[in-house]
C-alpha cells in the first residue's frame, strides 16, 4: 500500500532538504560508468536500427552498391 | 612587412586570392621563396594558437619554391596555382612525412607516397608548405568536443574562444587566419562545409568521385570526398581545376575531369533555384536570420527563377549515420577490436566506434537502399532546379574549450530545404559550396549552395557573382569593415 505523506509531513521533509544538501559528496567517482556509457553508445545504435526497421522498403530496390552521383 | 622585399603589405598578401598572388609573382612583386618563407612562418608561428598545424614542411617547400623562382626568371608559367603556397588536412598522405589522421594511436605512421590530389597539386607547381590539424579520424564514432583532436581543440580566427569547425579544422582555422591562402579538406557529412562557414571562408565538396581519394584516410568509401577550402569561390575552382580527374587507384573514381570555365556559365537569369523562406526565417538563431534575410535578398538580385521549395521526405540522418558507422566499423575493425581505440582522445568517439560494431548486415543493407530512393527523389528534384540554397549552419559554432551542447534547439516542425540538406547532399553525392554571408557577434555565417552531380561550374558562378555584390569573404579577423 502506498504510503500517505500529510501536509505536515512534508513541511518537515522540505525542511529538512538544506540541512541534507551540506552533507559534503559521499563519493568522487564519476557519475557514469563505462558500462553506462557503453549502453548509452549501444542503444543509439539500436535506435537508428529501429528507425531503419520500421520502413519498408519495395522489393524491387536494390542497395545503391558501386555508388555513383 | 621587414623580412620579406615585396611591396605588397603583410595583411594585403596574408588575404590575397590566388589570383592576386599569381599576379604579384608574374610581375615579380614577390619571389615565390618570399612567399613560400611568409606564409610559412605564418603558419609555424600563428598555426599552434588555432591549434591549426599539425606538421610544418616549409623546409620542403623552400626547395619547391627555388625551383619555381627559376621558371618564373626564365618566364615560364604553368598555371594559376604555380608558385602559390597551399597546405592539407593531415588525412592526406605526404611521402615519408608522418599522416597522423589526428589520432594519438596514429602519431608515427609514415606512408612512403603521395596522397593523388597533393601530387597533382605539386605538378601544378603550388608549394605544399604543412599538414593541418583534423578531427581525429574524421570524426568516426561521433564526438563529444572539439578537443577530440590530436593538436588540441581547433580555434576560430574571429574568436579564439569558439571552435574552428570540423572535421577538417585545421584547414578551415589556416585559411581564416590568413596562414595559407588554400587548404584541402575532406568531407564525409558535413567536415568542409562546417569549418568553412564558421571560419569565414569558401568551401567547396565536389561530387563524389570527381577528386581521387587515394591517399586519404577512409571513413566510409561511399561517402568521402576530398574538397577545398579558400578565400573565395573563384579560388576553389581554380585548386578544383587541378586536382580533379580519374584515378585508377581510386575505386570510386568518376572518370571525369573539371575544367573551371566560369565565362560559359555567367548568365544566372537562366537558372532555377530551390529555396524556403523559412530556410532564412525561421531556421536559424534568431540572431543570424537578419543576415541570412540579407543574403537571400542578394541571391535574388542576381536575377535566377527562385522557386519555393522542399526537401523529399526521407529519414536522412539515421540512413547516412548507420552507412558511415558501418563502414568505419569494418574499416577500423582491427583498431577496435585490438584495443589501440581505447587511445584516442574522445571518450564518446571511442564508444561510439565499438558500438558501431553492433550494426547488422540488414541495417546497412536497409540504410544503402533507403539511399537509392533517396538519390532517385534528387535526381526528380532536379529535373526542375539547377540549384539549391540555404544556410549552411543554422546555429553559431560551439565553445572550442567545453563539450558540445548536446540540447535539441527549438526549431520550426515545417521542413523547408536547410533540414537534412548536409547529410542528403553527401548520400547523393552532390557537389556543394558554402560562401560567408555575413557576420553575427563578430563571427561568419555561410550560406551553401548544391547542385546535380557534377555541376560545379553552376555552383561556382553563382557563388562567385555572390561574392562580387558582396565583401563578406574580404573580412578578416579583427578587420570586419561593415
Amino acid at each position: 500500500m502506498p504510503m500517505r505523506v500529510s501536509r505536515r509531513n512534508w513541511v518537515i521533509l522540505l525542511g529538512a532538504t538544506p540541512l541534507l544538501a551540506q552533507t559534503p559528496p559521499q563519493s568522487t567517482a564519476p557519475l557514469v560508468t563505462p558500462e553506462q556509457r557503453m549502453d548509452k553508445a549501444k542503444s543509439q545504435v539500436r535506435e537508428v536500427s529501429d528507425k531503419l526497421t520500421a520502413i519498408e522498403v519495395p522489393m524491387n530496390i536494390e542497395p545503391a552498391f558501386r555508388f555513383r552521383a | 612587412m621587414g623580412k620579406h622585399k615585396t611591396n605588397l603589405d603583410e595583411s594585403t598578401l596574408a588575404f590575397a586570392t590566388i589570383a592576386e598572388l599569381g599576379t604579384a609573382l608574374r610581375q615579380r612583386q614577390i619571389s615565390c621563396l618570399e612567399l613560400t618563407k611568409f606564409f610559412g612562418e605564418r603558419l609555424e608561428t600563428q598555426g599552434p594558437e588555432y591549434n591549426a598545424l599539425a606538421l610544418s614542411l616549409l623546409s620542403d617547400g623552400q626547395k619547391a619554391a627555388k625551383d619555381v623562382d627559376w621558371d618564373i626568371k626564365h618566364d615560364r608559367f604553368r598555371g594559376a596555382l604555380h608558385g602559390i603556397p597551399f597546405a592539407v588536412k593531415d588525412l592526406l598522405s605526404v611521402a615519408d612525412y608522418p599522416t597522423t589522421w589526428g589520432a594519438k594511436p596514429f602519431a608515427e605512421q609514415v606512408f612512403d607516397y603521395d596522397a593523388t590530389a597533393v601530387q597533382k597539386l605539386k605538378g601544378a607547381k603550388a608549394i605544399l608548405i604543412g599538414k593541418l590539424a583534423m578531427i581525429e579520424l574524421a570524426g568516426g564514432g561521433g564526438y563529444t568536443s572539439a578537443s577530440a583532436s590530436l593538436q588540441g581543440p581547433g580555434r576560430n580566427p574571429w574568436n579564439k574562444e569558439y571552435w574552428s569547425g570540423g572535421s577538417s579544422s585545421g584547414s578551415g582555422a589556416a585559411v581564416g587566419a590568413g596562414l595559407v591562402p588554400f587548404a584541402l579538406g575532406s568531407e564525409t557529412s558535413g567536415s568542409i562545409l562546417t569549418p568553412a562557414s564558421y571560419c569565414g571562408v569558401s568551401g567547396l565538396r565536389p561530387t563524389y568521385g570527381l577528386v581521387s581519394r587515394h591517399g586519404a584516410m577512409a571513413l566510409s568509401w561511399t561517402l568521402d570526398k576530398i574538397g577545398v577550402l579558400a578565400r573565395s569561390a573563384e579560388d576553389c575552382g581554380l585548386v578544383l581545376h587541378k586536382i580533379a580527374g580519374a584515378d585508377d587507384e581510386d575505386p570510386g573514381s568518376a572518370d571525369k575531369s573539371f575544367y573551371y570555365t566560369p565565362q560559359y556559365y555567367s548568365n544566372l537569369k537562366d537558372l532555377r533555384i530551390g529555396f524556403a523562406e523559412i530556410d532564412f526565417s525561421e531556421w536559424p538563431q534568431d540572431s543570424l536570420r537578419p543576415a541570412f534575410a540579407r543574403a537571400l535578398a542578394v541571391v535574388k538580385s542576381l536575377g535566377p527563377a527562385m522557386v519555393e521549395t522542399k526537401l523529399p521526405d526521407f529519414p536522412y540522418g539515421p540512413v547516412i549515420t548507420c552507412i558511415i558507422d558501418s563502414e568505419a566499423a569494418s574499416i577500423f575493425e582491427t583498431f577496435i577490436r585490438g584495443g589501440r581505440v581505447d587511445q584516442l582522445a574522445d571518450q564518446g568517439q571511442i564508444d561510439g566506434l565499438k558500438a558501431s560494431m553492433n550494426y547488422s548486415a540488414l541495417d546497412y543493407l536497409k540504410a544503402m537502399r533507403l539511399r537509392t530512393q533517396i538519390q532517385k527523389a534528387f535526381r526528380e528534384l532536379f529535373m526542375d532546379l539547377d540549384l539549391l540554397v540555404a544556410p549552411t549552419k543554422v546555429d553559431l559554432p560551439d565553445k572550442a574549450d567545453i563539450p558540445f551542447d548536446e540540447t535539441t534547439p527549438k526549431r520550426p516542425e515545417t521542413k523547408g530545404v536547410f533540414a537534412g540538406l548536409v547529410q542528403a547532399g553527401n548520400l547523393c553525392g552532390l557537389p556543394a559550396l558554402t560562401v560567408p554571408c555575413g557576420f553575427v557577434n563578430g563571427l561568419p555565417i555561410g550560406l551553401q549552395i548544391v547542385g546535380r552531380p557534377f555541376s560545379e561550374n553552376h555552383i561556382l558562378a553563382l557563388a562567385v557573382e555572390f561574392q562580387k555584390q558582396t565583401n563578406f569573404h574580404k573580412q578578416r579577423p579583427g578587420h570586419i569593415a561593415t
